[in-house]
């Protein structure tokens, strides 16, 4: 009677379930179809130019629902392909009411207030209609254990170009235990909108602060953001002893060549850890020279693969005659041999223009 | 004598008693989570609450081909078109006998290179090493002898240039946002070393460029069956197992897995036919006896659509192929059953598997022998056993649904009320039928196993993307 009774009550729970999944199926379409019917209609009034007529109250009744606020978002989204000036005007005068939500979103949901943060971010607000409120709230939920929440706040910081609360957010991630991935910090940075090298000098004021991740993450963002930070990036080449500062260091000399930086650079070779080297392998072809070349042979037949590749793909970049390189080609090794050849070919392809995009 | 037989039926009894009260509360759980999950994704991209970087993880495609010519050139153009930046594709052609490397040497232009080969893995040797011309990321063609699915992948792994790989069927399309979903487990936490995708049915699906243009439910039955199948047994299941780090299958027909972890167990096993669940469980072992911290997730939003058998003697030939592999992991591996040491997987994800899986066409024969028995001395009691089979019907039907309404929740795909109510009908028919039918497919799978040992199981394909 009892299993009866279990099953009974499994089954019954799983009903449950099915009904409310089908209600959720009808509520949804209703909600999709209102949302577009409202999206289509604030679209034509903004695009008509009547962003200033409009029922400002109506519209702050239904940015208060999540549903309202995404249809704003993507109605501005639309409108800022369609019409740049209109989408500036319609922005800056619904600035207020942005600025009024940031209150009724702080007490909503996790999943709202990421939502909202996600709005700031897309919609601009951040930029344009800034608040000490607004920040605050942001960086509160930079504290939040959930990603998207704290992605959601860290993209709307970064859109915002205010280097001090981008800093403060950093070092909020980097004091707590929670995991955030450095490639997606390194993202986020890229997309600041504000000054980057204003940003970049703020960042190596803390970047002593930080957790090595931290500090590699940031390192790899000024690679991708800036050139002009070789000095900084000479004294971490030579000083710091963490094998991924050390491989961000060398690729920033890949990208920004310093003849001053190749004795650092190639002194690094003699660490016995091969990631190093392999990184050291790919660099040097932008720094051509006897040397380098002397180097890129030895890196040929290393016993590590990725060391013996990277070199071959650097030689076949400087281009050498075939004088040059004879004696590895003729030479008894027969996997660099093999390594250098294919290279070679790789690159004749993509100088004959057959080669693939990627 | 009657006594005994008595006691006898007794002990059946509570076994099954027992044996019932742990399936229908484990299928209770996996769906009900599964649909609590699904929800809770579903709002989640409601609400912008994702992951918009472009900053991707590097990911190497691989594909295993063996006589694919009629689907494998359409496979790779549905994989040029993902919303990914950085990735490459592979083709390891297992020595078809058919003109799979030539369909592909034509369509994307392919040159011989010479590119050397890092034996990392053991797998046969390659033939040839062509390279696609002016794709929009790299494609490779290995051509290779002859060694099976596994030796394929691992010709693949030794291939590869990046750090995380694919593995999926040539027959498969991948949603067009798929990478994006199945890297961002990687991208929430270090330490996982493998994520699960959502294999779906593509039967009577419309894709253009990873795009579902038309869903409905296949027409013919028994697709249709296994897409309900599909979303009970391996949607809503993988999502509870996830739930404690301990999902044991990673389909073949879509999975990511970290090669440096892969390597580190030798990669895919060559003498096994489920060499997709034979890694996942090398990977709990080797993590859990290394002690490195690790997760292997399932993403329920990453989907690829992959073709079902619609020829219930093609269904029986991958269904038995499906529990040798199953029988050869857990054989294989034995020593996690019931092992602390090893956790949950050893404790939950291993009892489940052994008793619901792969035991589970013996018990229900064993049963049906019982009953033969019972009504042969009498001892059968009709009207109970025929409303405790009504219970079991409807409580499956019950089941079925349920995972099947949670689908809606997942991206670009919209229920219509014909494929609602064919799904009422159906999940009978399956219950009652299909169920039965692979058990007992099940259970004679290890007639003919030697002979059938390393063969690619090759079903009747279609070319994907036509309309029923």
């Amino acid at each position: 009677m009892n299993v009866q009774f279990l099953i009974g009550c499994y089954a019954l729970i799983c009903l449950s379930i099915i009904t409310y999944n089908c209600y959720c199926i009808v509520m949804f379409r209703y909600r999709d179809t209102s949302r577009e019917k409202y999206r289509e209609s604030l679209y034509e009034q903004m695009l008509s130019g009547m962003s200033e007529g409009y029922d400002k109250g109506y519209l702050r009744k239904k940015l208060y629902k999540i549903d309202g606020l995404l249809a704003y978002d993507e109605a501005l989204s639309d409108l800022k392909k369609e019409n740049a000036q209109l989408y500036e005007e319609c922005r800056k005068n619904n600035s207020e009411i942005i600025r009024e939500l940031v209150h009724v979103y702080s007490g909503r949901n996790v999943m709202q207030q990421a939502c909202f943060a996600y709005v700031l971010c897309s919609s601009g607000a951040v930029r344009y209609s800034a608040s000490e409120e607004m920040f605050i709230f942001l960086m509160r939920l930079i504290r939040n254990s959930n990603i998207y929440c704290r992605e959601n706040a860290m993209r709307s910081l970064c859109a915002s170009g205010r280097a001090e609360f981008v800093i403060g957010a950093l070092e909020i991630i980097n004091d707590s235990d929670i995991y955030y991935n450095p490639k997606l910090i390194t993202e986020d940075l890229l997309s600041f909108s504000g000054d980057r090298e204003l940003l970049i000098d703020r960042i190596w004021q803390v970047t002593d602060r930080m957790k090595p991740e931290m500090r590699v993450a940031l390192l790899n963002f000024i690679r991708f953001a800036s050139g002009k930070w070789g000095d900084r990036m000479l004294e971490i080449l030579k000083e710091s002893s963490d094998t991924e500062e050390v491989i961000a260091a060398v690729r920033y000399f890949g990208k920004y060549p310093e003849q001053k930086a190749f004795p650092e650079v190639i002194g690094r070779l003699d660490t016995e850890q091969w990631e190093i080297n392999a990184v050291i392998m790919s660099v040097l072809a932008s720094y051509p020279g006897e040397e380098t070349m002397k180097i890129l042979k030895a890196g040929l037949c290393s016993r590590n693969w990725y060391v013996r590749n990277n070199a071959a793909e650097s030689i076949s970049r400087l281009d050498p005659d075939y004088d040059t390189i004879r004696d590895v080609l003729e030479g008894q090794d027969p996997y660099a041999r093999q390594a250098l050849r294919f290279r070679m070919e790789q690159a004749m392809k993509k100088e004959k223009g057959g080669e693939c995009n990627g | 004598m009657a006594e005994y037989f008595r006691s006898f039926l007794n002990c059946v009894g509570y076994f099954f008693i027992l044996y019932l009260i742990g399936y229908a509360t484990f299928l209770f759980l996996s769906v009900v989570i599964g649909s609590i999950d699904l929800y809770q994704s579903g709002q989640m991209e409601r609400m912008r609450n994702t992951l918009w970087q472009s900053y991707y993880i590097p990911v190497s495609i691989l594909v295993p081909a063996y006589n694919e010519e009629v689907t494998v050139a359409d496979t790779v153009r549905s994989l040029l078109e993902l919303d990914y930046k950085l990735f490459e594709i592979i083709i390891m052609d297992d020595g078809s006998k058919d003109n799979t490397s030539g369909v592909l040497i034509e369509a994307f232009n392919m040159v011989r290179v010479n590119r050397p080969i890092r034996h990392i893995i053991p797998c046969r040797p390659a033939e040839a090493v062509y390279e696609a011309t002016g794709t929009r990321v790299p494609v490779t063609l290995i051509r290779k002898k002859n060694g099976g699915k596994a030796d394929s992948l691992n010709m693949g792994i030794n291939c590869s240039k990046y750090p995380y790989f694919v593995c999926m069927d040539a027959d498969s399309i991948l949603q067009h946002d798929s990478l994006e979903r199945i890297v961002r487990p990687v991208l929430e936490d270090e330490n996982v070393v493998a994520v699960g995708g959502t294999v779906r049915p593509a039967n009577g699906v419309l894709i253009k460029d990873g795009h579902v243009i038309k869903y409905r439910i296949p027409k013919n039955i028994l697709a249709a069956m296994q897409t309900l199948e599909y979303d009970r047994s391996f949607l809503a299941a993988r999502i509870l197992f996830d739930r404690f780090n301990g999902n044991l299958i990673i389909s073949g027909a879509f999975g990511l897995f970290k090669k440096n972890t892969v390597v580190a167990v030798g990669g895919y096993d060559r003498g096994t036919m489920g060499e997709d669940m034979e890694l996942v469980v090398k990977l709990h072992e080797y993590c859990r006896a290394n002690r490195h911290p690790y997760r292997i997730r399932f993403a329920s939003d990453a989907v690829c659509w992959s073709q079902v058998p619609e020829r219930l003697k093609d269904l029986g030939k991958q269904r038995k192929r499906w529990h040798l592999g199953l029988f050869q992991c857990i054989w294989g591996h034995r020593r996690i059953l019931c092992n602390p040491e090893f956790g949950a997987v050893g404790t939950i994800s291993y009892v489940y598997f052994t008793v619901y899986e792969l035991l589970s066409p013996f018990i229900e024969i064993f049963g049906m022998l019982t009953i033969i028995l019972s009504i042969a001395i009498d001892m059968l009691n009709l009207p109970f056993m025929i409303m405790f089979f009504t219970a079991y019907v409807l409580y499956g039907i019950v089941l079925s649904l349920t995972a099947f309404f949670a689908r809606m929740y997942t991206i670009d795909i919209t229920l219509r009320a014909v494929d609602v109510a064919r799904a009422f009908v159906l999940c009978l028919f399956e219950v009652v039928f299909l169920r039965n039918y692979l058990a007992f497919k099940r259970m004679t799978a290890f007639f003919g196993y030697k002979k059938n040992k390393l063969n690619w199981g090759k079903l009747e394909r279609k070319k994907l993307n036509q309309e029923e």
